[in-house]
């Protein structure tokens, strides 16, 4: 199927918009029927998704798609893509991500993106924009550069996250289900401090062009660090924004550390301002401490992890450790419950000391009953003697020994 | 008595170890090479799998003439068979679980039959695939309704064992479904039904909606026509079932397929379930699409030695088994798919005669000695193992 057969039938989409609200309706209100469709690929509504999605994944009824409209280059490892949601996307507040799914040699990847492009745009034209920056070494950010072409359908998730500025209130644009999310901390009259490295600047830009649309009168100043001149993304679009916006101060760093006296002399007033901070974990980590000296009370910073969230354990780098014995701790995001290892302990054993009575089978890695979804964390297979696959989500508790710190979220 | 041609006893605990581990040494080398092919493969037989469906449902919608309705039923039955077997079956013994496709999940899918996947997954994942074979721990062994070895005590029943065979072919689905019921235990009161409501909540539940999407919601969607709709859809249920147990009887009950006792099996280690599966499961050759058609169970050896492994791929793993089976001069059960199926009813009508220290035994001397002259004749004689 062509871009242009798929946009002749994106023309449709009201059309299919009400099919969906009617369909909604009468499956919900048709309880005993419903439970015919809702089983999973035996059912019949799955049937029915699968021939749509095979006809065009936008007309899927049960997952989101995005068609990539254009691509353009920010900087040379920078580009944007510009991506059209099929019907059933929600939307999203300045701020939040959405997850990208793509898929290398038969396995699917799922990486978070912040959404670079203002709400309004996805209001009027059905359009959202998330920045990709390539990471050396990073294979699904190459990969998008590599591969992606205008006219690819990918599949995404609805909007995520509570990064979200609170200084803006354009109710009107945002789903009750987007709003629910967000938590205010920041008093709304306060003055705001971005303060971004590297590719941590592309939700800052669905923020600036809200606040410039939306608040002119309100003080914004961004700090923005890059390696090199030629890294900063947005860099055209960002000083002509300061150029027309006089309430709006870019400061640049390029090539430079954040220090505790150039946050002094940037924003003399920090401590008065509602600060949200977006970079890798040690800028981060980094910026919070000056903050700290510089008396901002920790409840107005906001920030926005991104890059390996899981912070690779060194004991794994270092050869020669017997990773059945390194200690442990796992936490099971369903139940909270945290558990300590001193090592040599599998998954399951642990979560069964800590009080959980997760499904189990053989207990020796036949069966798979005790299958379970790891978010992040290093694991030792004691079957093949060797470290699981970071890209590999589904795992097996019984031969699964934690190493280092991992998270389980479906126990 | 006559079990056991290679005990397990047969290979020292050293070349038990050394056979395992060229084992896992295989399957790491496979799992290495998992990708884009897997990918492709199960995709295509999914897609192949719904437009069967889609054309079988609407030839038994729309046919005018029986030629064609009879081409519907015959669509039908392949897209559950292709479903339950080749996309079902091994998407839940997790094969696909690496391509983190949701579509694709083990401990997510739910399958086109009255038996529910969480139930499947427990007694067949499990039970079947941990114990194969061994008596009183697999109860696949003879689905507690056949006796397919003399260690099973006889029983006058057994005498008629082959209708029950067939009844159990022609309803294996609803015999998969209710086989978490252990009906036998519930009988002896080893287990309380108590304990099996919750299983059998979820058997009704599942079972309900199966009914009424073959025998209620596309028979109404016919409008007049529902009684043939209907009757189409019962017989692609008949002929997948029947097909479907066909294969899986010629998995562990042909003639060269041995049973375990549980103190044979006790601290078992990885080189000794390796060579269990596989004097426990026996194969049967073919074309391609025997092979597709039967979900890859034609390689039931290696399906029980493997059972995570992209079932596409063992065709060419079967090859390397048989190498190392050679070097460690072990059987490797295979033969025609047509010889193997023999194998299996004469194993059923052998077994239901009384042993020769039953007080039944004269009666089943009359049978065998009519049988043997009349209706067993195209039978291949069952000769079992000589014991010394």
């Amino acid at each position: 199927m062509t871009s242009e057969d798929t946009s002749r039938l994106m023309q449709f989409s009201p059309i299919l918009r009400c099919m969906n609200v009617l369909f909604i309706q009468v499956n919900g209100s048709l309880n005993g029927v419903r439970q015919v469709f809702r089983q999973q690929l035996g059912g019949v509504q799955c049937f029915m998704d699968y021939v749509l999605c095979r006809i065009d994944p936008l007309l899927s009824l049960q997952r989101d798609y995005a068609q990539v409209v254009s691509i353009g280059e920010e900087t040379r490892q920078a580009k944007t893509f510009i991506l059209r949601p099929s019907f059933l996307w929600k939307g999203f507040l300045a701020g939040q991500h959405i997850q990208l799914e793509t898929e290398i040699n038969g396995v699917r990847y799922r990486r978070f993106y912040s959404i670079s492009s203002a709400p309004t745009l996805f209001a009027e034209r059905g359009l959202i924009s998330i920045t990709v920056k390539k990471i050396p070494g990073g294979r699904i950010s190459n990969h998008l550069h590599k591969t992606l072409r205008v006219g690819d359908i990918l599949a995404i998730g609805k909007a995520v996250g509570r990064f979200i500025c609170d200084q803006l209130d354009s109710e009107q644009l945002y789903t009750k289900s987007c709003r629910e999310e967000s938590v205010p901390i920041a008093e709304n009259s306060k003055e705001v401090l971005f303060i971004a490295a590297g590719s941590g600047v592309t939700p800052f830009k669905s923020m600036l062009e809200t606040l410039y649309s939306e608040k002119p009168e309100r003080k914004v100043t961004l700090i923005l660090y890059a390696n090199r001149a030629d890294e900063l993304i947005f860099n055209i679009w960002l000083s002509q924004l300061s150029e027309q916006w006089s309430n709006f101060r870019l400061i640049t760093h390029c090539g430079e550390q954040i220090s505790l006296d150039s946050l002094r002399s940037d924003c003399p007033d920090m401590a008065q301002r509602a600060v949200y901070l977006c970079g890798p974990v040690g800028f981060m980590d980094k910026t919070i401490r000056f903050a700290r000296e510089l008396d901002v009370p920790s409840d107005t910073i906001r920030q926005e992890n991104f890059g390996n969230v899981s912070r690779p354990s060194a004991l794994v780098d270092a050869a020669g450790i017997n990773l059945m014995l390194v200690e442990a701790e796992v936490l099971f995001t369903k139940t909270g419950k945290k558990i300590k290892s001193p090592g040599g302990k599998t998954l399951l054993e642990l979560a069964e000391q800590s009080g959980l009575h997760p499904k189990y089978g053989c207990r020796r890695g036949i069966c798979h009953e005790c299958t379970c979804q790891r978010e992040g964390g290093d694991i030792f297979n004691t079957l093949t003697g060797a470290l699981v696959p970071k890209e590999q989500n589904r795992i097996q508790a019984c031969i699964s020994v934690p190493v280092g710190d991992l998270v389980v979220s479906d126990w | 008595m006559d079990m056991k041609t290679r005990p397990l006893g047969l290979l020292s605990p050293n070349e038990l170890n050394a056979f395992g581990s060229e084992l896992d040494q295989l399957r790491e080398q496979v799992l290495a090479d998992l990708g884009q092919r897997d990918a492709d493969y199960i995709r295509d037989i999914v897609q192949q799998q719904k437009m069967c469906e889609i054309v079988g449902r609407t030839l038994i919608h729309f046919s005018l003439n029986p030629l064609l309705f009879a081409g519907g039923i015959a669509a039908l039955s392949c897209a559950k068979i292709l479903e339950n077997m080749e996309v079902g079956h091994n998407v839940m013994h997790g094969q696909y679980d690496w391509m983190n496709d949701p579509t694709l999940e083990s401990q997510s899918y739910e399958w086109d039959t009255v038996c529910d996947a969480e139930s499947w997954r427990k007694t067949h994942n499990f039970e079947h695939h941990t114990y194969t074979n061994i008596l009183g721990k697999d109860r696949d062994y003879g689905y507690a309704v056949l006796r397919l070895t003399d260690d099973v005590p006889w029983k006058p029943y057994h005498f008629v064992q082959f209708i029950n065979y067939i009844l159990l072919s022609a309803l294996f689905e609803w015999g998969v479904g209710l086989h978490e019921l252990e009906f036998e235990k519930l009988k002896q009161g080893k287990v309380s039904l108590k304990e099996k409501i919750p299983f059998l909540k979820r058997f009704l539940r599942k079972s309900g909606r199966q009914l009424s999407k073959d025998y209620l919601l596309f028979p109404l969607l016919a409008g007049p026509m529902a009684p043939k709709v209907l009757l189409g859809n019962g017989i692609a249920n008949l002929v997948r079932n029947l097909w479907t147990s066909t294969i899986i009887f010629c998995g562990h009950f042909t003639a060269g397929a041995e049973t375990f006792s549980e103190e044979e099996c006790e601290n078992e280690t990885r080189g000794m379930w390796y060579y269990r599966q596989l004097l426990g499961s026996s194969n049967f050759t073919g074309n391609k699409w025997l092979h597709i058609m039967s979900g890859h169970l034609s390689y039931q050896i290696e399906h029980h030695m493997f059972p995570d492994i992209p079932a596409h791929r063992y065709p060419e793993i079967s090859e390397q088994v048989k190498v190392i089976c050679q070097k460690y001069e072990i059987p490797y059960n295979t033969d025609r798919f047509g010889k193997q199926y023999l194998t299996v009813l004469a194993r059923v009508a052998r077994y239901s005669l009384p042993p020769a220290d039953s007080r039944w035994r004269m009666a089943g001397e009359k049978i065998r000695s009519f049988a043997g002259r009349k209706i067993f004749r195209f039978l291949p004689e069952y000769r079992p193992p000589v014991i010394e």
